[in-house]
């Protein structure tokens, strides 16, 4: 018997390719989804804890009008990073006039009351049955993909177009909103985080730039929401459970606060970590094994917190001049 | 209202809760003019300061900047119509640099548009000659060598010094500075000093100032604005407001109260 094995772990699966597909699928759309936050915390200091709410706004308005309105599916998808935009202005009008504590309850509000709508409007979201039927558009082009590959020498795999597509996709959206934060625009949100009433001094409507960089951020998370809908083929409101936030932090706090770079690793390693847990051999029911991954993950974000506050790409001195 | 005021506050009253903070406020401020607000503690100096500048929403009165009406604008568009304060406690940007704080403060920089913002060609030249004139001011206020260094970095007074560079990256009309000179040493303080007094002369300025050294305020003031409890209680020229019994009973009156 090998120490691995006395261990409860095999890493046979480390050499897995579909191991390794899924979880770049996975950290991508987590990754997009983060940039969101990492946009409004990291970069403006706006809590929103609402990113899971507009996921779902986004990537239900785009199954609703394939599968019920028989639309296209990119202008089904356009149609929802607009309701996503739209909904956290709606959501950021009345809220983020509030102090900060009080905007992210309201936002964690919205996502709660997004995701019991979708589960109670059977008749338009399919409840908690799901939602399913808008992949076709996605499955041409996933052939088609698996065409070009084939091309290139590449064998067809389940999934392999979905991660070609989402890794693209996810590399240029963490690429132009790093080069949106470091414009002028980019410098407006940081001296909101520092202090909103010095920028406010300086002649910035404050108000508006936290509403587009709420925008924006949901709109990311729309684009996640679409990764994660054609990935499982099926919407239903349990997929959008407020836990997926708390993801997005996780990501963004491994990352480093305001590192767009650390948003890329830190969307690698989490998903790493939680999928390789899977892996955990132990003597236990399925359950305790399932808490077991998380206690692992528990570990291991708390070493990192321990040893490294400022996250994997965070810079130490600025986390020692934060509040100062 | 006398014909060189370039900042008119007129009956502004703001009560928070019973307490009327400010209470019917009064006074003018002459263009070019460094002109002092002062009181004991608790007078709502800086109360006013914040219905002027917007911070605060005023119950009632007016404001005028050049005779147009600035009451109760949001503090924004207040600091791009050239009416730009400091604050007592500094906001240096701890975490953004030196030169961001001061290139933040650039008035119609295209690239602070969101959908600007990508497209850099589009406001390079707005960017370098924001960078130029913002290099210029911290050489004058002698952070020239900080320009790359965290704001959080620098010590108290200088950055009360970046504060006020800042705000002259606005262009402002009307410079609101309260308590310039609260936790800056006297070298730095003198420094300070002969900058307010160089924009005055210079960029004719108009200054608007709180401050509680008596001696500073009367040595570098054209005009004095008494407050005690809410209320304008003494105005004029330095030698008239020395002279003014009132000024003294309500100094020396909150002493007596208060301690």
């Amino acid at each position: 018997m090998t120490g691995a094995a006395l261990l409860g772990v095999t890493f046979e699966f480390l050499t897995n390719q579909d191991f390794w597909i899924n979880v770049g699928v996975l950290a991508t759309t987590y990754g997009v989804f983060a940039l969101g936050i990492q946009l409004n915390i990291g970069t403006t200091g706006i809590f929103n804890f609402g990113q899971a709410g507009f996921m779902a706004v986004g990537s239900y308005t785009m199954g609703i009008l394939v599968v019920k309105s028989g639309a296209s599916f990119w202008l089904a998808v356009l149609a929802g990073l607009g309701t996503a935009a739209a909904a956290a202005i709606l959501v950021g009008l009345p809220s983020l006039r509030l102090r900060a504590d009080y905007f992210a309850i309201s936002t964690l509000a919205f996502s709660e009351i997004v995701r019991y709508t979708a589960d109670n409007w059977d008749g338009l979201t399919g409840g908690n049955l799901g939602l399913f039927g808008y992949t076709d558009t996605w499955n041409d082009l996933s052939a088609r993909i698996d065409g070009w590959l084939g091309h290139l020498g590449i064998a067809p795999r389940f999934l392999l177009p979905l991660l070609v597509v989402n890794l693209a996709i996810f590399l240029v959206l963490a690429a132009f909103v790093a080069l949106l934060v470091r414009s002028p625009w980019g410098r407006v949100l940081n001296a909101i985080r520092e202090d909103e009433d010095a920028a406010r001094a300086l002649g910035k409507n404050t108000f508006a730039y936290k509403l587009q960089s709420l925008s924006l951020a949901a709109a990311l998370a729309a684009i996640a929401g679409y990764m994660l809908a054609i990935n499982i083929s099926i919407l239903s409101p349990q997929t959008f459970d407020p836990i997926l936030t708390a993801y997005g932090f996780v990501i963004v706090i491994l990352g480093g606060l305001g590192s767009y770079l650390g948003v890329i690793v830190g969307s690698f390693f989490l998903i790493f970590m939680l999928e390789a847990t899977r892996y955990i051999d132990l003597p236990l029911s399925d359950e305790r094994v399932a808490a077991v991954r998380f206690m692992i993950v528990g570990a291991v974000l708390m070493l990192l917190v321990v040893f490294r506050p400022q996250g994997l790409f965070g810079k130490k001195e600025e986390l020692a001049l934060r509040g100062r | 209202m006398a014909a060189d005021a370039l900042l008119s506050v007129r009956n502004v009253s703001k009560r928070f809760g019973a307490i009327p903070a400010v209470d019917d406020v009064t006074f003018d401020v002459a263009e070019g003019s460094i002109t002092a607000l002062i009181g004991p503690n608790g007078a709502g100096k800086s109360t006013l300061f914040n219905v002027v500048t917007g911070f605060v929403r005023g119950d009632s009165g007016e404001v005028l900047l050049d005779g147009q009406s600035v009451f109760r604008r949001p503090p924004h568009t207040l600091a791009r119509r050239g009416l730009v304060r400091t604050f007592q406690l500094t906001k240096a940007l701890s975490v953004m640099s030196v030169l961001d704080n001061m290139l933040l403060a650039s008035p119609r920089n295209r690239g602070e548009r969101l959908g600007l913002a990508a497209l850099r060609p589009l406001w390079r030249g707005e960017e370098r000659r924001a960078r130029e004139r913002a290099r210029e001011l911290l050489q004058v206020f002698g952070l020239a060598t900080k320009a790359n260094d965290y704001a959080g970095t620098l010590s108290g007074g200088q950055r009360k010094l970046l504060e006020l560079a800042r705000a002259l990256m606005l262009e402002p009309r009307v410079l609101l500075l309260d308590e310039p000179l609260a936790g800056v040493n006297r070298t730095l303080g003198r420094s300070l000093l002969e900058h307010i007094e160089g924009l005055r002369a210079e960029r004719r300025t108009t200054i608007l100032l709180v401050e509680h050294d008596l001696d500073v305020v009367m040595r570098h003031s054209d005009a004095i604005v008494v407050m005690a409890q809410g209320r304008v209680v003494a105005s004029g020229t330095p030698a008239e407001v020395r002279r003014d019994e009132r000024v003294i009973s309500a100094y020396l009156g909150t002493v007596t109260t208060d301690e």
